[in-house]
């Protein structure tokens, strides 16, 4: 015993059939005398059991084992053999045969979700993006193309932009620059955000505004480069060429190379037409630049327009008749401990209580909204009855997704028929019904215990603290769960036969964390939401996409 | 409903207690398979195993009370035929030693039991492992690649995959074990 292996080394080893007479005696040495050992072996050998369970095929062990390994042959006999005698039990043949279809059809989304889907991850959480969108107003078709022009995106408030040409049609943009530039930018317009510190104006206008510590903000248009020293101007940009309008400070402007002129507050230039170089004064219309205080202004209007918009939807929606429960989170909640149950004929069994949560602006500052920071924050509802389909539907602001499992809605205990709908440190959401009793001491358990239907990753830190609108419609009927972002189909998960639950059931549960301790002394799983929540609808019935698309066309911030 | 005799559903009700039992050894398939193999080490040897694990249980069927847990029954019943597979002198050595694998089964059984929390601990554990470490798992496992052919392909030492693969083994039960303990269940 010279060399003395660790158990992980042993264990792999005899995966991979290097095995030798020395490391087995060590491996049985180890398991006699060390119980920490054997629960680590069979961790282990189960784990290796669990990670083959997408092929059927035993693990290739290393080429020089196989040729030793001259019984082979034998062995395949003797499994015909008894295969022969097992089918005059013809019973076991059916058992086998079904227990491949459970198998395969079991382990389909397992391997759906660890292999064809690829997360890349660092050590350290990364985040990219060289600006944020701050205000959007009766923005129409605000897109960003990303550097490659491979994908655009919608561009929403709060959203993390990356180098690319962001294109709006009518309408307001404010885009601050993580340098500290502020630009407002104005439909019909196309700018490309370069760095940091500098874009590109291809058509329409903009209006920036560069504080000291900015200093040095670039923009460029086909003729021309203004650097900024620090101030407030418009530039506009249209086939005739483009005008700058110093209102503040001062800025350089460089239309040859090596050329640089100073340009003072109350100047209004452009470049001279024809074969000239130069520049031209041209006259001054501050009035055609937005401000980003006159866009706040404007951006109040809308918000007002949007909230009236969504509380005229939210009135209707009180009154469907396949309302379990919704809270509209509409009414003042300030100082008021417990979070009013809106549908229509009223039902105040159905109030949640507010434990922990504080008060937060909801997606427009006429409305509050609630928050989750600490462990025990959760609203307790109690909800009776017995359902078929259900749709659950929020308005979500994540923070960050720092716990494994990150709690939307989930009953308190996890018994047959209930479900569990949360997002998982990856970004993925999670939504489950328990598809077995309990592992009841008188009652063998009938099955795998659920069947989990995962989105793909929708989270990124750049989406940190924008509302999103989440929901998952489980279809009895259809045999399908189907996760929602921001109204389109994140992914559709078929429910095998054998997990499907027809009868669903809500009773004691918590919006926004998971369960409650019941013994004073009891651990529990830390599951709350970090974030905050405006608004949760809950449906016994499958709503279509329609309907989904329009809660948020008419909910939107 | 039609006046159709359905002669089919009949025998049905007829057999229902069997049917009962087979649901029951179907339904457990997976964990009885997962705790012989995990006994064995060897995944022929345990689908041999496993046959005649499934033989003996309907062999004894009547011996099995309807309503008291099936499983640790059918573990009982497994551990014995593992454990003459094991003392059959006419065998290669496997593994572990039977009073080795006797010791250790109790453990076995616990972590067999709950399988499918483990699969599904599994699945999200190894969506948050970097690409290469994700990469490496599938070769290995899901591919069934050999070490060598794994150490080939990625112009690397054989020594030094098995490093990487112990480490990222190591960091799939750390999670486990995390995801487990957090109720990972729901």
């Amino acid at each position: 015993m010279s060399s003395s292996k660790s158990l992980e080394e042993l264990l792999l080893a005899s995966e991979a059939g290097t095995l030798d007479s020395v490391d087995r005696e060590q491996l049985n040495e180890l398991l006699r005398h060390d119980p920490e050992s054997r629960a680590k072996f069979a961790r282990w050998q189960m784990t290796t059991i669990a990670l083959q369970d997408g092929t059927p095929t035993p693990l290739k062990i290393e080429s020089n084992v196989v040729a030793a390994e001259t019984n082979r042959a034998v062995w395949s006999e003797r499994q015909i053999y008894r295969w022969v005698i097992a089918s005059a039990a013809a019973l076991l043949i059916a058992v086998t045969f079904r227990w491949v279809q459970l198998e395969t059809r079991r382990s389909a989304p397992v391997v759906n979700t660890s292999v064809a889907r690829v997360r890349i991850s660092t050590d350290e959480p990364t985040s990219s993006g060289i600006a944020v969108v701050t205000q959007l107003v009766n923005a129409t078709d605000a897109m960003i193309q990303d550097a490659s022009g491979a994908s655009s995106k919608s561009l929403s408030i709060n959203s993390a932009l990356n180098p690319g040409s962001v294109r709006l049609e009518s309408g307001w943009a404010q885009i601050e620059f993580l340098n500290g530039a502020t630009v407002v930018l104005h439909g019909p317009a196309e700018m490309e955000l370069v760095s940091a510190a500098e874009a590109i104006m291809h058509r329409g206008r903009i209006r920036a505004e560069v504080p000291p510590a900015a200093r040095g903000f670039v923009v460029r248009t086909h003729d021309m480069k203004v650097v900024d020293l620090g101030t407030e101007f418009g530039l506009e940009v249209s086939p005739e060429g483009s005008n700058v309008q110093v209102f503040d400070g001062e800025v350089e402007l460089q239309v040859e190379e090596d050329r640089p002129q100073l340009v003072g507050a109350g100047k209004s230039l452009q470049r001279q037409t024809g074969a000239n170089v130069g520049l031209i004064d041209s006259p001054l219309t501050p009035d055609r630049f937005v401000d980003a205080a006159g866009l706040q202004r404007l951006a109040e209007t809308q918000q007002n327009e949007r909230y009236q918009l969504w509380r005229e939807a939210s009135e209707r929606q009180r009154n469907d008749p396949r309302l379990i429960a919704y809270y509209a989170m509409d009414s003042p909640l300030k100082g008021q401990r417990f979070l009013s149950n809106d549908s229509v004929p009223r039902n105040p069994d159905l109030d949640g209580a507010i434990v922990g949560a504080t008060v937060t602006r909801g997606r427009w500052d006429a409305k509050p909204g609630l928050q989750f920071k600490r462990p025990g924050d959760r609203v307790r509802v109690n909800v009776p009855g017995e359902f078929g389909s259900l749709t659950m539907a929020t308005w979500v602001r994540i923070d960050s997704l720092d716990r494994w499992y990150n709690s939307l809605f989930l009953t308190d205990s996890y018994q047959l028929g209930e479900p569990h709908w949360q997002i998982l440190d990856t970004g993925q959401l999670h939504f489950s019904v328990r598809a077995s009793t309990a592992g009841d001491e008188n009652e063998p358990s009938v099955g795998p215990p659920h069947h989990v239907a995962l989105s793909p990753s929708f989270w990124n830190p750049s989406l940190s603290g924008q509302w999103l609108h989440l929901a998952v419609v489980y279809d009895v009927d259809a045999s399908t769960t189907t996760h929602y972002l921001n109204g389109d189909v994140l992914s559709v998960d078929n429910i095998p036969d054998h997990q499907l639950v027809r009868t669903t059931r809500i009773g004691m549960a918590s919006i926004g964390n998971w369960s409650t301790p019941l013994e004073p002394d009891e651990h529990y799983a830390i599951r709350n939401l970090n974030g905050s929540l405006d608004e949760l609808a809950i449906f016994a019935a499958a709503l279509s996409p329609t309907e989904i698309k329009e809660m948020v066309e008419h909910g939107k911030p | 409903m039609t006046d159709r005799p359905r002669p089919a559903a009949k025998r049905l009700t007829a057999e229902s207690a069997e049917e009962h039992f087979v649901q029951l050894v179907t339904e457990h398939q997976p964990r009885i398979g997962a705790y012989i193999q995990s006994l064995l080490g060897d995944a022929n040897r345990a689908a041999d195993v496993l046959q005649e694990t499934n033989l003996v249980l309907w062999r004894r069927k009547a011996d099995y009370q309807v309503g008291k847990p099936f499983l640790p029954w059918a573990f009982g019943i497994a551990r014995l035929q593992v454990l003459s597979n094991l003392r059959d002198k006419r065998r290669a050595p496997s593994l572990l030693d039977a009073d080795v694998a006797e010791l250790v089964s109790a453990e076995v059984e616990t972590e067999a039991e709950r399988l499918h929390e483990i699969q599904s601990a599994l699945s999200e554990c190894l969506s948050s492992l970097p690409e290469k470490r994700r990469q490496l798992i599938q070769d290995r496992y899901f591919e069934s690649q050999t070490i060598d052919q794994i150490a080939n392909s990625m112009s690397q030492g054989s020594s030094n995959v098995r490093v990487t693969l112990m480490r990222v083994r190591r960091q799939l039960a750390e999670c486990i074990e995390r995801r487990l303990a957090t109720g990972g269940a729901s």
